[in-house]
């Protein structure tokens, strides 16, 4: 692959199978006839992939996830020709129809097939108010302003790592939202992301932008059909949320990808003074899955909690980074991930609470537990601490543990079978996590996604 | 608490061991390492070849492994600077009249020859390169107790020495312990016969005098079924503004139904590199306990740690760290479960200030087969002003569904309460702060040796002195 290569004709270019290469940049760019602007992020953002080497379990962050299993050469890193949008919902193939829930109350909804945006609706009184709620391409054309000044410039940056970078680079679509000062938007915006094909690399974008004292909640729902089950593909994303001072915002993504699918997402939420943000992952899906999911707490006053659940059976394997930083004062943050293993699955929760020098009066907790349902799951738990203040109050606890048997008999004297009891307790040991997520019609469904998974 | 006495100690000097003597030696290696050093140790000491090939072993492992980069920093450690053996004297003296004067002087004002008298069993004492001092009590040798310099167990013990040597730490474990595989020299050589208890502790010395030392003590310690051993180390070096470097390897065998308890009083000057492997083997039933108080040193990297091989074995590791101005304190613990039914507890208090660093990092890890485990580790760390920091890097790595582990950890300072309480009580402010560490490091200070635990707290004391403000 060489620099020249950027004068490929790439109307013609074929896709080719594991090019990550400066062409496939170009190709990109042309199919998207996107301004210089956007072409310069780009390939800033390769630039940055080419010169930062490959992580490998010799780097501490990812001891316990080996890329190099990831077989490039099987991925084309971008998406064949969209499918085409629809302007109803019944005209949404029924096969995605089927698996989302238009009935769960929402002010806005987009579906998005592969990464290409298809369908999108949004209550009158939000455009009103000046909420955007649009795919990136459109975004890039209709409101340049944001997308200059906001995407992968504080949030996630290339610098922020290999597949950040990557990603910068072959972004392929994903949501940009905005919410103007003062408005508070009540009912959840929602996303749902549907991944039907194999052999090929996607990578959607999250860009939430919550303007001063503004409110909002956004939730993103991963999927795939159950036929899909062979070829690899890698679902390569990126989540920025900027919460401007006093701003509120709750962002849930809930991955339930095929088992086929190397997941690897990024989330930073960036937070001005007084912004309050909740972020909940819910990992679910996907063969191998790697979040990073870190807060910047840049000024006083601003407080995040930081929710995960996770359920791996047969031999999923998932790795969540966590990372809290306190740069400011009088800040908080909380974080609670938890996790249950059945069969041979795998988890590694890895966290660390920094506090900088001069960020007195942090209050940084940090709290991993794991229950391992089965002999042959396994997990690891490495809750970290850096401290560079003395006025906090930082605490961190993790726990390994299987069920208890005196619960599992109490259950079964009152007339459970051992297996329902044994469910039960899986969902009241979510449930600590579920009741602090104030959707309730989300809360709901997860305990549901969460039962079917239990089998 | 008596006022006066409280605050005449916050009047005494700092470090009261930095005092240094003349050199004195009668053999002192080229600065630097070389094959060459590693062969003229081996012939001085007039080891068998097995042990030369397993020093030039452990050299070629050493040069082959980069320094680590995850723990503190160690890019201004110059080896080329280090003097990787220096022999003060010839032999090895039974009693302090046959150690040399000026040395015997350095251990009388370090106080160890009156310690002997009043509260040891056996006392052991290390002048650079070399054991000076070697001795047990009568009754203990009677029984069959074997303490010595590491040097002499090789000569004497032969088959047992092999036996063991090397099977708890490999060269290979670590860059540091493959150096102290190839330059070793000093360290003690402990047997405890099946059943033996020796209830009062056995004590080894560790002192550094010249500029530029580095010093390779190399321990032994096999206690055998059902007995019983409290074997206490203390280091202390005077204060040069150059580095000095300090490396031990610490193997200890805990056989069936066996107890050991391995405390270290770690008081090295503050220029003082100290990397150190310490492990114990625990087998069936058998019980590790280390004490492992870090206060001195510029750098230290050292994480003590117990390998459960048999059921039932259980292991306990209870660290104190210090750190002030310009120390580094990496310490902590490993506990590996491999049988089922084992425990462990790790309990950590580190306390920093004045830009001063204390890390816990940790591994508990439970293997495959290890059913029932369980462990508990509790981190508590206390930052005396805003310049101190702490990290905490604890790893939790479980194979098996049925282990109960958990770990917490808690950062903290002075509480404005606390001192209000205290003040309002009558005690002024530097007193209520004193008054607070000893309180937050005494659940493991009581675990100490009464002067022990007098010299911690006096340490503290010391340490708390202009603290206020």
């Amino acid at each position: 692959m060489s620099e020249s290569a950027t004068t490929t004709d790439i109307g013609t270019a074929p896709t080719v199978r594991g090019e990550i290469g400066p062409e496939t940049v170009t190709a990109i760019v042309a199919a998207r006839n996107e301004p210089d602007w956007m072409v310069a992020r780009r390939r800033h953002a390769w630039q940055v992939y080419r010169e930062m080497p490959m992580p490998t379990t010799k780097d501490e962050a990812w001891r316990y996830t080996d890329l190099s299993k990831i077989d490039w050469q099987e991925l084309a890193m971008r998406e064949p020709s969209p499918p085409s949008r629809v302007s109803s919902r019944d005209q949404i193939p029924a096969e995605i129809q089927a698996a989302l829930h238009f009935d769960d109350p929402s002010s806005a909804w987009s579906v998005e097939h592969n990464s290409a945006s298809i369908y999108d609706e949004v209550e009158e009184e939000l455009t009103r108010q000046g909420v955007v709620f649009v795919d990136l391409a459109e975004a890039i054309v209709n409101h340049p302003e944001l997308v200059q000044k906001y995407f992968m410039t504080s949030a996630v940056t290339p610098e922020f790592g290999k597949l950040a970078a990557l990603h910068g680079a072959f972004v392929s679509g994903g949501r940009v939202i905005y919410v103007p000062g003062g408005v508070e938007v009540e009912l959840p915006i929602n996303t749902f992301r549907w991944l039907d094909i194999e052999r090929t690399a996607l990578f959607p974008h999250t860009l939430v932008i919550a303007g001063p004292q503004s409110k909002v909640t956004y939730v993103e729902e991963c999927a795939s059909p159950a036929r899909v089950q062979d070829g690899l593909a890698m679902n390569c994303g990126v989540t920025e949320i900027i919460a401007e001072e006093g701003a509120n915002v709750r962002y849930a993504i809930v991955q339930r990808w095929g088992r086929h699918v190397f997941h690897y997402q990024a989330v930073r939420v960036f937070a001005h003074k007084d912004a309050q943000i909740q972020t909940l992952l819910v990992t679910l899906g996907g063969g191998v899955a790697r979040s990073d999911v870190e807060t910047d707490l840049q000024a006083e006053g601003a407080h995040s909690e930081m929710l995960g659940i996770y359920l791996g059976d047969s031999n999923q394997h998932f790795d969540h980074y966590t990372y809290q930083l306190h740069q400011a004062p009088h800040a908080g943050s909380d974080l609670l991930y938890k996790g249950a293993l059945k069969d041979r699955s795998r988890a590694v929760f890895r966290g660390m609470i920094r506090v900088m020098p001069g960020a007195q009066g942090t209050d940084a907790y940090q709290t991993n537990r794991n229950l391992i349902l089965s002999e042959d799951a396994h997990a690891d738990s490495l809750p970290n601490l850096e401290i560079e203040a003395d006025d906090v109050r930082c605490s961190h606890g993790a726990t390994i543990g299987q069920q208890d048997e005196q619960q599992i008999f109490y259950l079964m004297s009152r007339g459970l079978s051992r297996d329902q009891a044994e469910k039960l307790i899986v969902y009241g040991f979510f449930e600590e996590v579920l009741a602090r997520v104030p959707v309730e019609w989300l809360h709901k469904r997860l305990t549901r996604v969460i039962e079917r998974k239990l089998g | 608490m008596p006022k006066d006495q409280n605050v005449a100690a916050l009047k005494l000097d700092d470090y009261k061991y930095g005092f240094k003597d003349p050199d004195s030696y009668v053999f002192k290696s080229e600065k630097g390492l070389s094959k060459r050093i590693v062969e003229q140790i081996s012939e001085m000491k007039e080891e068998p070849n097995w042990m030369l090939k397993f020093r030039l072993k452990g050299l070629e492992i050493y040069e082959s492994k980069p320094v680590p980069q995850w723990g503190a920093d160690l890019s201004q450690l110059d080896m080329d600077e280090i003097y990787f053996y220096v022999k003060p004297s010839e032999g090895e003296g039974r009693t302090w009249d046959e150690v040399p004067d000026d040395i015997k002087r350095t251990f009388d004002r370090l106080g160890i020859p009156e310690a002997e008298q009043k509260s040891l069993s056996g006392v052991g004492a290390q002048y650079e390169s070399e054991m000076v001092y070697h001795r047990i009590k009568d009754d203990l040798a009677e029984q069959g107790v074997i303490f010595d310099s590491i040097e002499t167990g090789l000569k004497n013990h032969p088959d047992l020495f092999k036996r063991y040597f090397a099977t708890v730490i490999p060269s290979h474990d670590n860059k540091y312990a493959a150096l102290n595989s190839a330059v070793w020299s000093g360290g003690s050589f402990i047997y405890v016969p099946p059943g033996v208890e020796v209830d009062i502790p056995l004590q080894a010395y560790f002192r550094v005098n010249s500029e530029n030392m580095g010093q390779f003590e190399r321990t032994l310690i096999i206690a055998d079924e059902g007995a019983k051993l409290h074997y206490i180390e203390g280091c202390t070096a005077p204060t040069y503004s150059t580095n000095s470097f300090h490396s031990g390897v610490i193997e200890i065998i805990v056989n069936r139904g066996a107890s050991v308890r391995y405390t270290t009083i770690q008081n090295w000057s503050n220029n003082m590199y100290n990397l150190v492997t310490q492990r114990a083997r625990v087998e069936e039933d058998a019980r590790m306990a280390w004490l492992d108080g870090n206060l001195g040193s510029k750098i230290t990297m050292k994480y003590p740690s117990c390998f459960l091989m048999g059921r039932g074995a259980s292991g306990e590791i209870m660290s104190i760290a210090y750190a002030g101005p310009g120390q580094h304190q990496d310490a902590g613990g490993k506990m590996i479960h491999a049988a089922p039914h084992t425990t462990s507890e790790i309990i950590s208090k580190s306390i920093s200030k004045g830009g001063g660093r204390s890390s816990y990092r940790g591994l508990v890890q439970v293997q495959k087969g290890a059913h029932n485990a369980s462990s508990n580790v509790e981190c508590d760390a206390l930052l005396l002003d805003e310049e101190a920091r702490t990290d905490t890097y604890p790893y939790i790595e479980i194979d098996e569904n049925d282990a109960s582990i958990g770990h917490e950890a808690t950062v903290t300072k002075i509480g404005d309460e606390q001192l209000f309480y205290l003040m309002q009580r009558g005690l002024a402010e530097d007193e209520a702060r004193t008054m607070v560490v000893r309180g937050f490091i005494e659940p493991i200070s009581k675990h100490l040796p009464l002067e022990y635990a007098v010299e911690l707290n006096r340490l503290v004391e010391l340490e708390m002195e202009g603290s206020v403000g």
